[in-house]
């Protein structure tokens, strides 16, 4: 069995709080547990409130560290330096076309729009399915955050959507950057740390907007 | 503390009361208990104390309902105690004002919109959540972890484990820790006096500002894509330091090494070794600008 449920998970079970994977992974345990769900009945009968269940999602997780695990696989000559991995990207050769993702500004308000090619951009083959992943839950995020747009301050929102903007104009930049130069470890951590920015951002911001 | 009626009417109600008053609840509690406010208030203050208790002064304002969930009087010490604030229907910005004691050992969860959050001496873990106003944490709790919007952020103290993810809130840290993570969008990060093992930075256009110090065997990365980065080093720093900037300049006032251009010209980057160098700084932005300086 694995470790017991952390009084923060039942918590948040029990407020509706957790991401739909993590909520799995713990009404499996309870399943098997019956300290842990002793625990979560006595917190249910302390409550006096019951709140509905917002719908919730989740990233894929580690998406990128596998990208990076990928990259660092196929290198092939010593690295010049400690910290970076080079990439030899240029042996693999292929080079995917992939949609960009700077759909996203004003869709927090508005129903979200499938992402569409809007701005091609050639990203190296490895990236293909992490950056589809990623589009993936971004797409998820939105959706939710539509969803739940009524309890958010519209100030919030607008605090949301500039935050949105601003990451978006960043990959945006990232990504070009690396289409022309894919070999370029720094670049690939810089648009990786963007990427990761943008879906925590809607993560934070779906966590705010459930009650 | 005040009478105890008030607190078995609010207890033993089953529809929540409608409070125009202070209210207080006071309840026995394990010395770990775990504390959840959530709702509609303009100001929180936890505090810890010494005693095996928990208790809460709250000033709402008419038609607040304080849903509370804790045990009866006569219960064992709680583990865990939640209270639930309510605005009244309708009601602008939420004004009430919640006072938290809890034993230091407490981990205390919170959640608001728009507030002033306060926290001091809690040992045990902190996670705090905020739209808009300021979270401000005093001590050395073992798990801190804070999610901001526009609200800015200060701690000063220790936290074994630190995590910090604002939108447009600034961040500001004044001590040292293990095991820090720092995430803005456009906030502006500013740590100092300290000494850190692992500590990571990310922003986007937030700049960045590292006046601390780098413990043995330490590990900083700071990533931006357009905040300056600003790395001021003690005169005992020990470290092997990369920088690289794809659109940025790196401007080096710490020894004679100067930036060589990037990879295809764009950009500088600059690698160096301080002392015996046991610690590593890796700094990367796409088009700041990273300045490197003694202090
Ligand atoms: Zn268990």
């Amino acid at each position: 069995m694995t470790e017991h449920l952390a009084a923060s998970v039942l918590n948040d079970l029990q407020d509706d709080l957790l991401p739909r994977d993590k909520r799995r992974d713990a009404e499996q345990h309870l399943e098997q547990c019956e300290s842990c769900a002793a625990q979560l009945a006595n917190l249910r009968a302390l409550l006096s409130v019951a709140r509905s269940l917002p719908a919730e999602l989740s990233a894929p997780a580690g998406s990128w560290d596998e990208v990076r695990a990928r990259i660092a696989h196929q290198q092939t000559r010593p690295l010049r330096r400690r910290w970076a991995i080079s990439p030899s990207l240029a042996a693999a050769a292929a080079l995917a076309l992939v949609v960009a993702s700077s759909t996203v500004t004003m869709l927090v308000m508005r129903r979200p729009e499938p992402m569409t090619a809007s701005q091609p951009v050639l990203l190296p083959a490895a990236w293909q399915a992490s950056e589809q992943g990623y589009l993936t839950t971004v797409e998820g995020l939105l959706q939710q955050l539509h969803e739940q747009r009524s309890q958010l301050a519209p100030a919030t929102v607008a605090t949301v959507e500039q935050a949105l903007a601003t990451i978006d104009e960043a990959i945006g930049e990232a990504r070009a950057a690396l289409a022309r130069d894919p070999a370029n470890a720094a670049l690939t951590d810089l648009l990786a740390s963007n990427y990761r920015q943008k879906v925590e951002l809607l993560r934070r911001a779906t966590r705010l907007s459930a009650s | 503390m005040r009478p105890l009626m008030q607190v078995l009417v609010m207890l033993f109600c089953a529809t929540p009361l409608l409070a125009q008053q202070r209210i207080e609840v006071r309840r026995a509690a394990t010395r770990d208990v775990y504390v959840r406010v959530n709702g509609a208030y303009a100001r929180v203050k936890v505090t810890a104390w010494s005693r095996d208790s928990v208790a809460l002064v709250a000033d709402l304002p008419t038609g607040t309902r304080l849903e509370p969930a804790v045990p009866g009087p006569k219960d064992p010490p709680a583990k865990g105690m939640k209270f639930y604030i309510e605005g009244p229907e309708g009601g602008g910005a939420a004004t009430g004002s919640v006072e938290l004691f809890v034993p230091a050992g407490a981990t205390v969860w919170t959640k608001a919109a728009n507030a002033r959050m306060e926290v001091n001496g809690v040992t045990g873990g902190l996670d705090l959540n905020l739209v808009g106003g300021s979270i401000v944490v005093t001590g050395n709790p073992s798990n801190l972890n804070i999610e901001s919007m526009d609200g800015t952020v200060s701690v000063t103290g220790s936290p074994q484990w630190m995590r910090v993810k604002t939108a447009s809130g600034d961040v500001t840290l004044r001590g040292s820790s293990p095991d820090a993570g720092i995430t803005t969008v456009g906030g502006a990060v500013s740590i100092a006096d300290g000494t850190f093992e692992r500590l990571r930075i990310e922003s986007i256009t937030g700049a960045v500002t590292f006046a601390a110090h780098m413990g043995r065997a330490g590990n900083l990365v700071v990533d931006s894509h357009s905040g300056t980065i600003d790395l001021q080093l003690d005169q005992k720093a020990s470290l092997d330091l990369d920088a690289t900037t794809i659109a940025g300049t790196i401007l080096n006032n710490v020894n004679a090494r100067r930036p060589t251009p990037g990879r295809e010209g764009r950009g500088e980057e600059l690698s160096l070794g301080l002392g015996i160098g046991d610690a590593r700084v890796t700094l990367r932005s796409f088009k700041g600008n990273i300045r490197l300086s003694r202090r």
